[in-house]
C-alpha cells in the first residue's frame, strides 16, 4: 500500500474530477444563476488561496498527510481531536456527492426504484476501487477525465442552435453582499473540498510538482464548470434558477434537426462517472485517515467497513433534496469555511509558531 | 477475494514436493548392458531400431545404432551415417586408434551436430527428440547424433489470423522452423533465443526470443524466472504456459498476446518485447501484453495509414457494439424508452407486441442460443454444416419470430452482436462475457446498472499489470506518445519512437528518414555517369 505512488499528472486529473465532482449536477450559490459563470473566477481565486494556505502547510511538513501534521503541531491528543473533525468532514463530503448522484437518478431515470437498489451497487464499486488502490483509481480517472473534458467542449457546438445571447442578461445585476456570498459558497464547494488533497499529497512522486499540478486541475475545472455554466444560462435563461438539476435540464433541451435529441442520458452517465471518483476519493481518504488515527497497520480491511457506514449515513445526513439545498445555501459557506480555511490557517499558524525542527525537516 | 485464493492455491502448489528425481544412472562399458538398460527403459516399442554392426578396423568391435523410426531422416541415418561405418576403406587410417568413438565423430560420420553423453537419462532423452544413438562395446559413453526428421505440416496461412495483404505464412508445429521463420524476418545478430526443457513428462521444449539491445534485460529475467518456477507434467499448447505465468490468472482479459503469425511476433520483437514459443504448436505468446494490442492487425501496416485508421476505429466501435449492443437495447427498452425518438418506439412497441418475456430474458436467451450455435459450428463435423445454418437461421431465427416468442429487433441486435464480436478475435471470451454480465446489468438497473458495469471493468483493467506494465497503457495512464498507434495509426514514418513503457532501454527506432542522403546522392550521380 504505501509504494503506491501517482503522478502530478494523475494528481491534477483527479482535482479536476473531484471539484467537477457533485458541482456538476448541483451546483452551489443558485440565486446568482446568470452571474454563476463569472462569479466561478471570483471564487476560483479564493479557492487556489485555500489550496496555496494547505499547500503551503504541506510544503512545511513534506511526506506527511495531514493527520500526521495535526500530530505534529497539536501534540497526540489535540491533534487526534481535529482529525476526528476533519474525518467527518470526508464522510460528509461524499456522503453529499453521494445523496445528490442518487437524488439525480431517482428523480430523472428511476422515478420507483428503491434508494438501496440505487447505492448498493454503487458503493460496491467504490469499496472495490478503493481496495485497488489510489493508483488505480488515479489511473483509471484519467479516460474519465478526458471524456468529461471532450463532452464539455462538444457541447459548445451541440447548443449553437438554442443558444440565445438575450438569456445572459440581466448581468451584474446582484449587490455586492450577494456576490460575495455566493462566490464564497462556490470557493468552499466545490473547491475547498480539495483540502481532502492533504491526505494524498505524499503519495506523489514528484513533490515539488505538487503545487503546480493542483492549481492547474483547480484553474481548468474551474474553466470548465463556468463554460458549462455559461452555456447552461445561455439555453435555459433565467428560468434555469427554478431546477433542481440545471445541467441535466440544459442537456434536455438540446436538439439538432430532431436527430439529436434527448442526448441527457450520456452527459448523465458521464457526470456521475466524475461522482464515483469523487465518493472513492472520499472513501479511501477515509480510510487512509483511520488508519493513521488509530495506528492500524493496514488500510485494506476499512475500505468495506466505510462503504457500508457512507452508504447508511447519506441518507441520514441528507434526508431529502430541499434539504440539502437549503444546507448549501445556508450553512456549508460556514460549515466549508471552517475545515477548508480556518482548520489549515490554524495549524499553518501553530505550525510557524511551533517552528524548529519541521524546519530542518523540510529543508 | 481472487487474491486470497490464487495465495492460497499458491501455496497449496508449493506445498507439493517436486517429483523425485530418478537416480543418476550411468551407461556401462558393456554393450550388452547397455542395450538391456535401453529396453527396460523404453520397453519393447516396435518403433525402437537396434540396429548391431562392427566397427573399427578388423577384428573390430561390436557397435548399435539406436533410433526411434519415425522421428528420423531415414535419408541420413542410411546415407550419412550407416553407410560411412560400414565402409571398411574407410577404417584404413585409423588402425591404433584407441578412442573408437572420437574417431567415428571426428572422421567418418558426416552428420553436422553431435554430441557425447555418459548418463542413460540423457541419452534416452535424445533418443526420443530424435537424434540417433551409437554405442560401441568397450565405452561407457554413447554418441547423439542429430538426425531429426519428421513428418511436418507445411507453412499455411494461420486460418484464424487471416489477413488480406501482407505474408501469408504462418508458425507450425515444429519450434525449429518456427524460430527460422522468425530469422528470416528478423537478420540481426542481436535475435536471441534460450531454450529449455519444462514439462515432467512431456520434455517440450521452450524458447524464448528477443532482441538483445531493445529489450528491457529485466524483462527477459522475469519471463526466464517465471518459466524456471513451472512445475508441470505436461504442456501441449502454449496456453499451459499461459495460465502459469499470467499476471492476472483470474481474470477475464489475457495478459499474454498470442498469435501465429510470424511477421506480428516479428514486429512485437522489435517493440522490445519478448516472445515464447512452445514446441508443438504453432501459437506464439508475447509478453508484456497491452489491451489495445487486440484492436492492432497486421493489415494495419500494411494498408495506407488512412485506412489503416478507420478500420482500426472500426473496430473499436465493433467491439463496443459487441459487448454493449444488447445491453442498450434490454436497457433502453425497458428504462429510457423516452430517449428513443416515437416513431423508432412505436415500431419497437408493435414488433415486440404479444411476446411472453421480459425484454431481458429475451435477449439473453437468444444470446445464449447464439453462442451454442456458434459453439456447434466450430466442433461439428462438416459435413452437419448444412443442418446447424438452416436450422440456425430457419428454425431459431424465423420461426421464433413468427411464432411470437421473441421479437424481431432481439433477433437483430443479436445478429447485430453475432457479427461484431468477431471483429477482434482476441478478446472473443472477454467480450462474451462482459456481454452477458452488462445485458443483465441493463435489464436490472438500466444505463446505470451498464455504468457500474463499465466502470468495475474500467477499475479491473486499470488494476491489471503485464509483466509490470499497465494494462490499459496508453490509455490509462495516458501516455501521449503512444497514442499515434493507438487513436490512429500514424505513418510509418512517424512511428519513430517504441511503446514507452516496453521499449524504454531504447526508446528511439532506427534512425529516422527518407532514404539516407548518401545513397540519393549516390544513385543521382550514377544517373549522370
Amino acid at each position: 500500500m504505501d509504494k503506491e505512488r501517482i503522478s502530478p499528472r494523475q494528481l491534477t486529473f483527479l482535482v479536476i474530477s473531484f471539484t467537477i465532482g457533485s458541482w456538476i449536477v448541483l451546483p452551489s450559490g443558485i440565486e446568482a444563476w446568470q452571474n454563476l459563470w463569472l462569479i466561478m473566477f471570483l471564487s476560483l481565486g479564493q479557492g487556489l488561496g485555500f489550496a496555496y494556505l494547505a499547500l503551503l502547510l504541506f510544503r512545511r511538513h513534506p511526506g506527511k498527510t495531514l493527520f500526521e501534521i495535526h500530530e505534529i503541531v497539536y501534540g497526540p491528543l489535540f491533534g487526534k481531536l481535529f482529525s476526528l473533525l476533519f474525518l467527518w468532514f470526508f464522510l460528509q463530503t461524499g456522503a453529499g456527492a453521494l445523496a445528490v448522484f442518487v437524488t439525480l437518478l431517482k428523480t430523472t431515470v428511476f422515478t420507483t426504484t428503491p434508494d438501496l437498489a440505487l447505492l448498493i451497487p454503487w458503493v460496491i464499486i467504490v469499496v472495490y476501487g478503493c481496495r485497488r488502490g489510489i493508483e488505480v483509481i488515479a489511473r483509471s480517472n484519467e479516460p474519465l477525465v478526458l471524456a468529461t473534458i471532450g463532452l464539455i467542449i462538444a457541447s459548445v457546438f451541440l447548443v449553437l442552435n438554442i443558444f440565445e445571447r438575450e438569456n445572459l442578461l440581466p448581468l451584474f445585476n446582484l449587490p455586492l453582499s450577494a456576490v460575495l456570498w455566493n462566490s464564497l459558497g462556490i470557493a468552499v464547494f466545490p473547491f475547498g473540498q480539495n483540502v481532502l488533497f492533504l491526505m494524498l499529497l505524499p503519495k506523489v512522486n514528484q513533490p515539488q510538482k505538487v503545487m503546480g499540478a493542483v492549481f492547474r486541475g483547480m484553474v481548468l475545472a474551474g474553466l470548465l464548470l463556468s463554460l458549462l455554466q455559461f452555456l447552461a444560462v445561455g439555453v435555459l435563461g433565467k428560468v434555469g434558477e427554478l431546477f433542481v438539476f440545471p445541467t441535466y435540464e440544459f442537456y434536455r433541451m438540446i436538439n439538432i434537426g430532431e436527430v439529436l435529441t434527448r442526448l441527457e442520458l450520456i452527459p448523465l452517465l458521464n457526470f456521475l462517472t466524475m461522482g464515483f471518483i469523487k465518493i472513492m476519493l472520499c472513501v479511501y481518504t477515509m480510510a487512509v485517515g483511520t488508519a493513521q488515527l488509530f495506528n492500524l497497520r493496514a488500510v485494506q480491511p476499512l475500505f468495506f467497513p466505510l462503504g457500508i457506514l457512507i452508504l447508511l449515513l447519506t441518507r441520514q445526513i441528507y434526508p431529502s433534496i430541499s434539504l440539502h439545498l437549503q444546507y448549501i445555501k445556508d450553512v456549508q459557506p460556514y460549515f466549508g469555511l471552517f475545515f477548508c480555511l480556518l482548520l489549515p490557517l490554524l495549524t499553518l499558524g501553530m505550525s510557524f509558531l511551533r517552528g524548529g525542527p519541521q524546519r530542518e525537516m523540510a529543508s | 477475494m481472487f487474491e486470497m485464493l490464487w495465495r492460497k492455491l499458491r501455496l497449496a502448489h508449493q506445498r507439493k514436493k517436486t517429483p523425485v528425481s530418478r537416480s543418476r544412472r550411468d551407461l556401462s562399458p558393456n554393450l550388452e548392458a547397455n542395450l538391456t538398460a535401453f529396453q527396460e527403459e523404453l520397453g519393447a516399442s516396435p518403433d525402437l531400431i537396434i540396429r548391431r554392426l562392427t566397427l573399427g578396423p578388423r577384428p573390430g568391435s561390436a557397435g548399435a545404432l539406436i533410433y526411434i523410426d519415425g522421428l528420423i531422416d531415414k535419408q541420413v541415418v542410411n546415407q550419412d551415417v550407416l553407410l560411412p561405418l560400414l565402409n571398411e576403406g574407410n577404417w584404413g587410417k585409423g588402425q591404433d586408434v584407441t578412442d573408437l568413438l572420437g574417431y567415428v565423430a571426428q572422421s567418418i560420420l558426416a552428420v553436422g551436430e553431435m554430441q557425447t553423453e555418459t548418463e542413460l537419462r540423457q541419452v534416452v532423452q535424445g533418443l526420443l527428440a530424435g537424434d540417433t544413438i551409437l554405442l560401441v562395446d568397450g565405452q561407457a559413453a554413447a554418441l547423439l547424433l542429430s538426425t531429426k526428421g519428421w513428418d511436418k505440416r507445411a507453412i499455411q496461412e494461420p486460418e484464424a489470423e487471416q489477413i488480406i495483404q501482407g505474408p501469408h505464412e504462418g508458425f507450425t508445429e515444429n519450434l525449429r522452423t518456427n524460430t527460422a521463420l522468425l530469422r528470416r524476418k528478423i537478420a540481426t545478430a542481436g535475435l536471441h533465443f534460450e531454450e529449455m526443457k519444462l514439462g515432467q513428462r512431456t520434455q517440450t521444449a521452450i524458447a524464448i526470443a528477443y532482441l538483445k539491445g531493445v529489450v528491457n534485460e529485466k524483462l527477459v529475467e522475469e519471463v526466464r524466472l517465471r518459466l524456471k518456477r513451472i512445475n508441470i507434467d505436461y504442456i501441449l499448447d502454449a496456453n499451459y504456459l499461459q495460465e502459469f505465468i499470467s499476471d492476472a490468472p483470474f481474470s477475464l482479459f489475457p495478459t499474454l498476446t498470442f498469435t501465429e503469425r510470424p511477421d506480428v511476433v516479428a514486429a512485437k520483437l522489435l517493440e522490445g518485447r519478448v516472445a515464447i514459443f512452445v514446441d508443438g504448436t504453432p501459437v506464439v505468446n508475447t509478453v508484456p501484453a497491452l489491451l489495445v494490442e487486440n484492436f492492432q492487425s497486421p493489415d494495419d501496416y500494411n494498408f495506407p495509414y488512412y485506412y489503416a485508421t478507420m478500420i482500426r476505429w472500426f473496430r473499436y466501435l465493433s467491439f463496443s457494439l459487441a459487448v454493449l449492443a444488447p445491453a442498450l437495447f434490454v436497457a433502453l427498452g425497458s428504462y429510457h424508452q423516452e430517449l428513443i425518438p416515437t416513431p423508432l418506439m412505436i415500431t419497437l412497441k408493435t414488433a415486440t407486441e404479444g411476446t411472453p418475456f421480459p425484454l431481458a430474458i429475451e435477449v439473453v436467451m437468444m444470446g445464449l442460443v447464439f453462442e451454442i450455435l456458434r459453439e456447434a459450428g466450430v466442433r461439428l463435423a462438416r459435413p452437419f454444416g448444412q443442418t446447424i445454418s438452416i436450422v440456425g437461421a430457419l428454425v431459431i431465427g424465423e420461426a421464433a419470430v413468427t411464432a411470437g416468442l421473441v421479437g424481431a429487433p432481439t433477433i437483430i441486435v443479436i445478429a447485430l452482436t453475432a457479427i461484431t464480436t468477431f471483429v477482434v478475435p482476441g478478446l472473443l471470451g472477454p467480450g462474451i462475457f462482459l456481454r452477458l454480465i452488462y445485458t443483465i446489468l441493463g435489464g436490472v438497473l438500466g444505463a446505470y446498472g451498464i455504468l457500474t458495469g463499465m466502470l468495475f471493468t474500467l477499475l479491473h483493467l486499470a488494476s491489471l499489470r503485464s509483466f509490470g506494465v499497465p494494462y490499459l497503457a496508453p490509455l490509462a495512464p495516458v501516455i501521449p506518445a503512444d497514442l499515434k498507434d493507438v487513436l490512429v495509426r500514424a505513418p510509418i514514418w512517424a512511428l519513430r519512437t517504441r511503446p514507452r513503457l516496453i521499449g524504454w532501454p531504447r526508446p528511439q527506432r532506427q534512425p529516422f528518414g527518407f532514404a539516407v542522403d548518401e545513397e540519393e546522392k549516390g544513385e543521382d550521380g550514377h544517373d549522370k555517369g
